[in-house]
């Protein structure tokens, strides 16, 4: 444009539209504004959608393992949080009467067998016989079995649900997963 | 997941049919739900904590609602803290240690979801800031 020669008039139109334009750039925002709220809110029911309510986080992560004083699962001697495996190592939450134990049972079994990490087992409101029968035909991975019968140390662990397996290292519990485990999920735990 | 669930027992209540309701109350009284030594005002204290705290398993029923084990589980541990003289404060502590926050029907105010309690009374404002502007224009 020629500036030397636009004066008077020549501003007046020109001033008048850019502002005509500043109008229809705020008029096209608010135009947009419904469809891009739809788009933040949609982001979020989709996350929500792939979110599964049932899985609970656990309020024991980063906290101590807690102390209990309970036989085994054999009876022959109490044990208590001291006897635990003292680096790191697995609890698996496991009952003969929960039928989704025995896919997390089967996992639990591979991995014993390629790994030299420490399962603990913590047999959850079970029937000592049956409990046994049970590790007779699917192999007993565990270092030690704890016989929760009356479910105190899983209720202080926050156990809602068979299975359940936590990792705990140098007596701290790291993580825990809810439901069935798989190689994935036990790769994931131990990370 | 809910394979792994349906290992808990969970009774829902019945629906609007009268003779299902029949069937829950009879049910009621047949799984006996327990009955427990308490004084009046620790019966209130039970009443209300069981009512305002979620059973985990069962996860739209209270603990005062649900005949799962766990549930049952923890109206036992209530009324034995209760007993002991345990403050109604210290019980919900007890179990939120345990369960999270999630253990509260209603949940509590906190710095991760002020945002959620407050929303409904920021959108409040803007609307009301925007048609307080759009008539000032007209």
């Amino acid at each position: 444009m020629d500036w030397g020669a636009c004066d008077g008039l020549c501003w007046t139109f020109f001033s008048v539209g850019t502002y005509s334009k500043v109008i229809i750039t705020r008029m096209k925002v608010t135009l947009y504004l419904p469809l891009i709220i739809f788009l933040i809110l949609g982001i979020f029911f989709f996350r929500a959608l792939q979110h599964d309510p049932k899985i609970l986080p656990s309020a024991l992560i980063g906290q101590a393992m807690p102390s209990f004083t309970l036989p085994t699962l054999d009876n022959s001697k109490l044990i208590s949080q001291q006897d635990l495996p003292k680096e790191r190592f697995l609890l698996n939450v496991w009952a003969s009467w929960c039928h989704s134990c025995a896919q997390d049972h089967e996992a639990i079994n591979n991995f014993a067998a390629h790994n030299n990490l420490k399962i603990v087992g913590l047999n959850y409101k079970d029937d000592v016989g049956s409990a046994q029968n049970w590790l007779q035909q699917k192999h007993n991975p565990y270092a030690m079995i704890i016989f929760d019968n009356n479910g105190e140390l899983a209720l202080d662990l926050g156990v809602y649900g068979v299975p359940e397996t936590f990792y705990v290292e140098n007596n701290i519990i790291k993580k825990r997963v809810t439901g069935p485990l798989s190689a994935d999920k036990l790769q994931e735990l131990i990370a | 997941m809910k394979r792994f669930l349906d290992s808990f027992t969970c009774h829902s209540r019945g629906s609007g049919n009268p003779f299902l309701m029949l069937l829950f109350l009879l049910s009621l009284k047949a799984h006996g739900f327990e009955q427990y030594d308490l004084s009046s005002e620790q019966y209130l204290s039970y009443q209300k904590l069981t009512q305002e705290l979620r059973c985990v398993v069962c996860q739209n029923e209270s603990l005062a609602e649900s005949n799962a084990t766990l549930a049952q589980q923890l109206r036992h541990k209530i009324a034995t803290q209760l007993q002991e003289g345990k403050s109604e404060q210290e019980i919900t502590q007890y179990l939120s240690a345990r369960f999270g926050e999630f253990i509260f029907l209603q949940p509590t105010l906190s710095p991760k979801n002020w945002l959620l309690w407050a929303a409904p009374f920021l959108l409040l404002l803007i609307g009301g800031w925007q048609i307080l502007r759009m008539s000032a224009r007209r």
